[in-house]
């Protein structure tokens, strides 16, 4: 599997014609050439970088166009995170928040929505632009205590009496509907169960309580949330959302897991055929699906993949989860462990296995991105590595721990020893760190989440990544690098762990070409150079010029993927 | 962009995992209609740390009436039963000599309770939830597995530290969702209270989630036929047995109905009928077989056209309550 994706006919099409953009500034992201004003692209690659004036010589020997619309944007290449789960997160992301507080979400931030007037008037804004009376308008965080009360049937009839609207709260467990959803549940004034709500005059009034209710009432739409055509609406709708942040290339790490590895390849691929996705995307697969369906076919199977797949969509590495996650609490730690109660999980392959599981993969060359969130868990993926660099010694495997977010300095060095990698997940640092200190983590380990100086004087290569999938952060890797470079806590003031903070330059080189070299792409993407994919990203500010604290606010203006413009 | 960081501990987050894992246990249910056995009754048995699950379970264990009971924990050495009873013993599951098990959560619920289920080795599951899970969450899980029947979820809650935790508001809100949660709430060490400090916690846990069931115990010392449904499986419907260590109240109906099950669902609904427990079957006018399952406030009617009974057992706290649950049933009749 070390072989790459593209052909020698496609690298080596003649040139036809060269489009020139021009540009206020370029960030090339290679450090002997870092600064450019004008980049020359023919079929989908990079010709030449530099000024007008330096790239004379090939505009000299064919024919041209010089394509100024982004004369006053600043270039970067284009964005990576190589950590991602686009299919699975987009599933959910038709619910609209109806909740009382701020929200992270993928595109951004939600804002709260302070009564049960406002929520009724957002629903009533979204029934007013809803087009098809048969799909349900979902919500979700409705709290009656902060919200001034509950919804009930009645109202939300007067919201809309064609529309189902469904609504799911938080405390205690209920669905509130109106009458045509109550429809489609397929209950009335007769119906028999607990949990269903009623008027003092027997009427049903739109309630649904505790887990058979709301199951009931949440049948029909899971049915349309998981329906034939999910996956694929959740791809385009994620796909934008991660255009919009910038990003070009990505990386789906679960590949396998929720419907089956053709499947999934399908509704990438054909989302990508019809122009919806406008990513390079690599597919991870998840190794105990992998080994489950396979078996000792399982490396053919790769090879295969990697024969159908090209510049656009492939298959890349693989994956292992081998413990739980940051927010939920159930990372494995080091002594002294929990606050309090211990919750961890340790993934699906036992650990005793593991150099076991991973050998295979390890002699054919596939890499490996192993998941470790807890400090224990990474040091069993150190122990893992070494034992394999024992067995089958290797250099450059870029071996990868994905996420990295509770470790120590000599965990980073003994990971740099080992030629290991780490693709890590910064935005916690802002997001949940400070929380911690007091809920499961402990001060020490919650203020120093996510350590990327200590990598750095390690000289561990790492990249950011966002790992959207169900925790509640934004997929950006602008606010990504915001957190890496600034390190401010929830609080909006507090600096955790000063020392891990990274330079603009570390943290903009940790979203595009080390970013690549965390996929080993970097011979072909994360940077502008000749001979590379043309894609880039447009910014309306310079993340070299402005104030490090407001790298997250500058505006993405376009990408261009393969030369072209995704606007 | 500041997060509110004084609304609770993630509660934002664990509301969403809390709709994700509905749709998807609503999914999942879907998936694998074609033919729902219930074969494994799952109680759900929710608490924090120090309110005295393990005690529960470790009686439990010592004490299953004749049922085969797994209980599932997340680290099997806790809850040290007995020496007499333990047989084979390996790192994830320890078997005891009385047809019971300790094993060991696994990190995928869902395929260890559907495993569970298809096995028949064991009459009911009853899962310790972390001190700090959302059991929401993990009943949805449950609700949503193949061959697995959810039979209640059972809080205990420690009445001294009760006042603190509610005041904590890092802890008050999962405690309450708990609390909520709960179809019958255990009051543990009711040994080391007094009339006035168990007025208190009573009305404490009122507060919270008005409407509860709650049981005073003190040792963990339960019967598991409040614990578990299946305990009254081909009970022998009489009002004479015994239960053990604390005073219930029992009252038989027999024969059941009949009942327009519409007016039943009402009656159980709207009255505050203060029952723990009732199982059994009755009939409709149209001479239509259902079955009745009541885990305090939760109840089921559903269809059973294959049962040869007709009755009910209904179990409180004290027999005013039983009674006046029972009269008004048999107040239903249509005729």
């Amino acid at each position: 599997m070390g072989e790459r994706y593209g052909t020698k006919a496609e690298m080596g099409a003649p040139l036809e014609h060269i489009t020139v953009y021009t540009a206020a500034h370029i960030h090339t992201m290679d450090q002997g050439r870092p600064d450019a004003s004008a980049v020359a692209v023919s079929n989908g690659r990079i010709v030449s970088v530099g000024s007008i004036e330096s790239i004379e010589p090939w505009l000299r020997r064919y024919p041209h166009s010089i394509d100024d619309r982004y004369s006053d944007k600043v270039l970067m290449p284009g964005f990576i995170d190589p950590h991602t789960h686009l299919r699975l997160s987009g599933t959910y992301m038709g619910l609209e928040y109806v909740g009382p507080i701020e929200s992270a979400a993928p595109d951004g931030l939600r804002k709260g929505l302070p009564t049960r007037d406002a929520v009724l008037n957002q629903l009533r804004a979204l029934a007013a632009e809803h087009s098809n009376p048969d799909v349900p308008i979902t919500a979700w965080g409705y709290d009656p205590a902060s919200q001034s009360g509950h919804l009930d049937r009645d109202m939300l009839d007067q919201v809309s009496d064609t529309v189902p609207i469904w609504v799911i709260a938080y405390a205690p467990h209920i669905v509130y509907v109106n009458s045509p959803m109550l429809e489609l549940i397929g209950v009335d004034d007769d119906s028999v169960g607990h949990g269903i709500g009623r008027y003092p005059d027997g009427r049903l009034n739109g309630w649904f309580v505790e887990t058979e209710a709301t199951a009931r009432a949440t049948r029909p739409v899971a049915d349309m949330i998981y329906g034939p055509d999910s996956g694929r609406a959740a791809i385009d709708r994620m796909g934008a959302v991660a255009k919009a942040a910038g990003v070009t290339t990505t990386a789906d790490l679960v590949w396998g897991m929720a419907d089956g590895f053709e499947p999934e390849w399908e509704d990438h691929a054909s989302a990508m055929s019809e122009g919806t996705l406008p990513l390079r995307m690599f597919m991870i697969p998840f190794e105990p699906k992998l080994v489950r369906e396979f078996g000792d076919d399982m490396l053919d199977f790769l090879a295969s993949k990697t024969q159908q797949g090209d510049d656009r969509l492939n298959t890349h590495g693989v994956k292992y989860v081998n413990d739980g996650s940051y927010p939920s609490m159930t990372l494995v730690m080091n002594e002294p462990g929990y606050l309090d109660e211990d919750t961890a999980h340790t993934g699906e392959v036992p650990w005793e296995n593991m150099v076991e599981r991973m050998l295979p993969f390890w002699k054919a060359g596939v890499q490996i991105h192993s998941h470790a969130n807890g400090d224990r868990t990474l040091d069993m993926t150190l122990d893992t590595l070494e034992a394999l660099q024992r067995i089958h010694p290797r250099f450059d495997h870029r071996f990868t721990v994905e996420h990295y977010c509770l470790s120590s300095p000599s965990q980073a060095r003994r990971l740099a020893a080992l030629g290991g990698q780490a693709s890590v997940n910064i935005y916690f640092v802002h997001f949940r760190a400070q929380l911690h200190a007091d809920h499961g983590f402990g001060p020490d380990r919650s203020e120093a989440t996510a350590r990327l100086g200590s990598l750095e004087r390690a000289r561990v290569p790492f990249a950011l990544h966002s790992d959207f999938n169900l925790v509640v952060t934004p997929l950006s890797p602008l606010l990504a690098a915001w957190c890496a470079v600034n390190r401010i806590g929830a609080d909006g003031e507090t600096v955790l762990a000063p020392g891990e903070k990274i330079s603009v330059d570390s943290a903009l080189r940790a979203i595009t070409i080390d970013a690549a070299y965390i996929l080993n792409r970097d011979d072909r993407l994360g940077s502008i150079e000749v001979g590379k994919h043309a894609d880039f990203t447009v910014l309306n500010d310079d993340p070299y010029q402005v104030n490090p604290n407001d790298l997250r606010d500058i505006e993405v203006h376009d990408t261009v993927l393969a030369g072209e413009s995704t606007n | 962009m500041s997060q509110p960081t004084d609304r609770g501990f993630g509660e934002l987050d664990s509301a969403w995992d809390r709709v994700i894992s509905t749709l998807s246990a609503s999914r999942q249910r879907d998936k694998q209609n074609h033919e729902i056995q219930t074969d494994l009754d799952v109680t759900l048995l929710t608490g924090f740390l120090g309110s005295g699950k393990t005690t529960v379970l470790r009686h439990v264990l010592e004490h299953p009436r004749g049922l085969k009971i797994a209980v599932l924990v997340n680290d099997v050495g806790q809850i040290e039963v007995d020496a007499h009873l333990i047989g084979q013993e390996t790192s994830d599951q320890v078997s005891l000599s009385n047809g019971c098990a300790c094993c060991a959560l696994a990190d995928d619920l869902s395929r260890q309770l559907e495993t569970l289920a298809r096995d028949h080795d064991y009459d009911v599951a009853i899962i310790e939830a972390s001190g700090v899970a959302d059991p929401i969450n993990i009943a949805q899980v449950i609700y949503g597995t193949n061959g697995c029947h959810l039979d209640g979820i059972v809080a205990v809650a420690d009445p001294i530290a009760l006042e603190e935790q509610r005041g904590n508001h890092h802890i008050a809100p999962l405690l309450q969702r708990q609390l909520q949660a709960a179809h019958l709430v255990l009051l543990s060490k009711f040994d080391l209270l007094d009339k006035n400090g168990l007025q208190i916690a009573n009305s404490a846990v009122a507060e919270v989630a008005p409407g509860s069931r709650i049981l005073p115990i003190e040792n963990g010392e339960v019967d598991v036929r409040l614990l578990c449904g299946a305990a009254d499986r081909g009970a022998s419907l009489t009002n004479t047995d015994h239960f053990t260590n604390f005073e219930v109240a029992t009252a038989v109906i027999n024969p059941a109905g009949p009942w327009d099950p519409r007016d039943l669902g009402k009656m159980l609904e709207e009255s505050n009928h203060q029952l723990l427990r009732a199982k059994g079957w009755f009939d409709d006018q149209q001479g239509s077989r259902h079955h009745l399952e009541v885990v305090g406030r939760r109840w089921s009617i559903e269809p059973s056209s294959n049962s040869p009974i007709q009755g009910l057992v209904l179990i409180g706290l004290d027999q005013e309550h039983v009674g006046a649950a029972a009269t008004k049933m048999r107040a239903l009749n249509p005729n």
